[in-house]
């Protein structure tokens, strides 16, 4: 990720409200929504299904206009079509026009997104060759898979090498291979100084991508975290798996916060280290086996879980 | 910015002209055409006459049907299917893409009423050994005509949800704008009430004249066609659309995409 600090993209107090079809009651899908993207980096925009994440990227978009607020891209209004120039967009379920082939479709985008038609077929072949899909660009887009056409979606995203990346569930409809070879592509684009903006419930990707994410809960931000400081984090959250346990079960369970016995194995839950470290030196001063001791905390998944569960 | 509204021209023609329903109703105008021959064998007069009026109608029925229904289903295709998002998303201007539909939809009716025209005169050579250039002049008419349809299928699109009523208010007006002649036949008849007579004249202001538009009557008894009704009904076919593309635009510009 590159150090550069200006901002890419500026949400200040944005807000979105509409109005539900029968009652006409006001549904308030974000509510001052406020965060600072810094030129270069990966930022994962999470949050559960609903939380208003794909609201919020129509409103960066211009597709829907926000009920107050202000949105920034490099320091352009987004409202202004010029603004959109240096974004590439991912939208979540793409869909296509199913009348045209792989290369028409992208040609379409291409010109759409600036490049000059003379000069759109290498950029074309460019983008295909990142997302591997360079063999079947005379394909008619109705003849490809969900996973191809993801994979064509990034492309058309990419193809103007956009200066800042809006993706929406980028993963979806991927394969394991896919789901790999995007997210290396997302690594060297970032790498390269393209901000990235993205939501994804494949929060694994996220971390491995990401340097920051914030955890949206019904409209609003409700945690900003650094991955780096979420992976240096102390863990408090402890396992151990032991067999032979007979001498010292009973003070092993009194430590452990959570316990479950198996057939000859007690499975044992810590939420402080200083006893999980305890229960750890219990069990080997009484000749108990230890298979397993190892962190229980899943990291970002942890604090996601907790955050929305929290703010719901 | 022209190549963008070019670019949208271009795919909405090549969408148009790949799907079904232009194919289908160019049969139909075909088979309708091929039906005239049968009808002027047995018509008493001049089978060349029936051939024209019943030819040239036909274009101009089916192309306006052709622009009524792939008119309000192609935006509706566009915000159903979300392709729209991904137009919008770029550095496109809703305007932009307003105009770039609507030409592409003109550009593919125009497209018919060649290949029709074109059946019609290769028929009537082959009845007549003529080459008949009052039907190319009666059919370039019917392109102006069309341009009015085009921009009320776009404008009922942008304001209607459904493409179903928005095809019905467009071929109603279409129908309507072909008999103006007839509100103002009917106003001057003894008996009209006063708000009666108010809402005919209101509408025959507020209606295009399509019936001054179309010539194919004068084209098939041979009655000369000044130059100068092509200009005025070019210019007033372009108001009108102009006017209505407009306001297709400010609406559309006034809608989320959610």
């Amino acid at each position: 990720m590159s150090n550069a600090s200006s901002s890419a993209l500026s949400l200040e107090n944005l807000s979105y409200a509409y109005r539900s079809n029968w009652v006409l009651k006001r549904i308030h899908a974000l509510t001052e929504v406020s965060l600072e993207i810094r030129e270069g980096e990966a930022f994962g925009f999470l949050g559960h299904n609903g939380a208003g994440k794909t609201t919020a990227m129509k409103c960066i978009l211009n597709l829907i206009r926000p009920a107050g607020g202000k949105i920034s891209i490099f320091g352009r209004d987004s409202r202004e079509p010029e603004a959109r120039k240096v974004v590439g967009y991912l939208p979540e379920q793409p869909y296509f026009y199913d009348h045209l082939n792989v290369f028409e479709l992208m040609e379409l985008y291409a010109v759409l997104a600036g490049i000059r038609r003379a000069e759109a077929g290498p950029a074309i072949a460019r983008a295909l060759d990142l997302v591997k899909v360079s063999a079947r660009k005379r394909s008619p887009m109705r003849s490809l898979s969900k996973g191809l056409t993801q994979r064509v979606a990034m492309a058309q995203a990419i193809v103007a090498q956009p200066k800042l990346l809006l993706l929406d569930e980028p993963f979806s409809g991927l394969d394991p291979i896919g789901r790999r070879d995007l997210r290396e592509l997302l690594v060297e684009l970032n790498r390269n100084g393209t901000t990235i903006f993205m939501s994804s419930h494949v929060l694994s990707d996220v971390e491995h991508i990401c340097g920051r994410v914030s955890i949206m809960v019904q409209g609003k931000i409700k945690a900003l975290l650094d991955i780096k400081e979420l992976a240096n984090r102390p863990t408090q959250h402890f396992e151990m798996l032991v067999r032979n346990y007979d001498r010292a079960a009973a003070r092993l369970k009194a430590l452990a916060s959570s316990h479950d016995a198996g057939e000859n194995v007690l499975i044992l839950k810590f939420e402080q280290r200083a006893r999980a470290e305890e229960a750890l030196r219990l069990a080997l001063a009484e000749g108990a086996s230890v298979e397993a001791f190892h962190p229980a905390d899943h990291g970002l998944e942890e604090i996601f879980v907790q955050v929305v569960q929290a703010g719901r | 910015m022209g190549t963008k509204v070019y670019l949208i021209a271009l795919n909405t023609f090549h969408e148009s002209v790949r799907s079904k329903v232009m194919y289908s109703l160019l049969f139909f105008a075909l088979a309708m055409l091929v039906a005239s021959l049968l009808f002027g064998s047995v018509t008493i007069g001049d089978r060349i006459v029936v051939l024209k009026d019943f030819g040239l109608f036909s274009i101009s029925l089916f192309s306006a049907l052709y622009a009524v229904i792939s008119g309000t289903a192609l935006l509706h295709k566009e915000l159903s299917r979300r392709t729209i998002y991904n137009i919008l998303a770029k550095s496109v201007r809703r305007w932009e893409f307003v105009f770039g539909k609507y030409l592409g939809m003109l550009l593919t009716t125009a497209v018919m009423v060649a290949c029709m025209c074109a059946a019609l005169l290769a028929f009537v050579y082959l009845l007549n050994g003529e080459f008949s250039a009052g039907i190319v002049r009666a059919s370039l008419h019917i392109v102006i005509e069309l341009m009015v349809v085009c921009a009320f299928a776009i404008f009922f699109s942008s304001i209607v949800v459904t493409p179903l009523l928005a095809g019905m208010l467009t071929f109603a007006v279409f129908l309507a704008a072909r008999s103006t002649e007839y509100l103002m036949y009917f106003v001057n008849q003894d008996g009209v009430s006063a708000p009666l007579s108010a809402v005919l004249k209101s509408l025959y202001a507020l209606l295009p004249h399509l019936d001054r538009v179309n010539i194919s009557d004068l084209v098939v008894y041979d009655a000369a066609v000044s130059w100068s009704l092509t200009f005025y009904s070019f210019a007033h076919a372009a108001a009108y659309s102009g006017v209505l593309l407009i306001l297709s635009t400010w609406i559309f510009s006034k809608r989320d995409f959610n």
